[in-house]
């Protein structure tokens, strides 16, 4: 059974709407109220406040969508591709590029007929000579 | 799938963040036609600037698509994440901006008093506005996120890196000073 101190406890924190406490408190919250004229009358107190706030936390209406529609078309012009995902794909690309590059150079070497003067060629001539 | 044949509507929350991860631009659109007016909601309760709480938010987004890689599903709900970035900036904020804001630990002065007396209903709601905005950043977000927005104190605790019983005291604080300064203004008006 709660006690009417916890009751209190939580009606200050949470006020008058039961929705707002704690679930796993609700039903004893509930059980207390039923047969305590003092819990009840905390909750009518706590309302008065509840209704105060609830009437200045109205906010204007009609500016939400407004607000949505300028917030998206921020986001829109701020945000790009994440930097590490487009790092990604410029390596993927520039790897390919060198891999291609490497290939036609390795195949013009092949391609080539032998030089006629090479170091080793010249190293060769000195020892023979 | 190619990304233009993503179900973008019906697609979870943690599905849409994984497929911005990616830099899907439309995936990130569609979680900010989600999640925006909460977000919007939040920072207009908390920054009373009108445009500066429009510029926190989009800041707030900013980040949550630049680290939308690091959200995993597995340790958060995707809404507490984004939420508990966008609070977190608004209470940053607000803090910044907010000079002389009522001491986190203020107490009320006698909360056995009978409050029937104290809490005659009067139309001084824009006087009540005021006073909202003086509470401190961490108090105001806990009213905000249980009270306007419908969240669990256990759901706001997650939002805001606290103990769910953290957040019963800064809601009892913020209330009690509310109380002392509705009372205030009850006995003004006699």
């Amino acid at each position: 059974m709660m006690t009417l101190e916890r009751f209190r406890a939580l009606a200050a924190s949470y006020g008058a709407d039961l929705r707002r406490w704690p679930q796993d408190e609700v039903d004893q919250a509930r059980e207390l109220l039923a047969g305590s004229e003092q819990a009840r009358g905390l909750l009518e107190e706590e309302g008065v406040l509840d209704a105060a706030i609830e009437r200045a936390e109205r906010a204007p209406a009609g500016g939400e969508a407004a607000a949505l529609g300028r917030l998206r078309s921020a986001l829109a012009a701020r945000i790009a591709e994440p930097r590490g995902w487009r790092i990604g794909w410029l390596g993927f690309v520039a790897s390919g590029a060198v891999a291609i590059a490497a290939g036609v150079f390795v195949g013009a070497m092949y391609d080539k007929p032998p030089q006629k003067v090479t170091v080793l060629n010249l190293l060769l001539v000195d020892e023979y000579e | 799938m190619r990304r233009a044949d993503r179900p973008y509507a019906s697609a979870t929350d943690a599905t849409l963040a994984g497929w911005s991860a990616k830099g899907d631009r439309r995936a990130f659109d569609e979680i900010v036609i989600r999640h925006g007016p909460f977000a919007l909601r939040v920072a207009a309760r908390l920054i009373p600037d009108a445009r500066a709480a429009e510029d926190v938010v989009q800041e707030a987004l900013v980040r949550a698509w630049s680290r939308a890689k690091h959200f995993d599903e597995s340790r958060a709900r995707f809404t507490t994440w984004l939420y508990r970035i966008v609070v977190n900036l608004c209470i940053d904020h607000k803090r910044r901006f907010q000079p002389d804001p009522m001491p986190e630990d203020f107490d009320p002065a006698d909360p056995a008093a009978s409050a029937v007396e104290r809490l005659e209903v009067v139309e001084s709601d824009a006087v009540l506005v005021r006073e909202l905005a003086k509470l401190p950043p961490r108090q105001r977000a806990a009213m905000t996120l249980i009270y306007d927005e419908g969240l669990s104190g256990a759901e706001a605790a997650q939002i805001l890196g606290l103990s769910a019983k953290a957040v019963e005291r800064l809601l009892a604080r913020a209330r009690a000073f509310l109380r002392e300064r509705y009372a205030v203004m009850a006995r003004s008006q006699k």
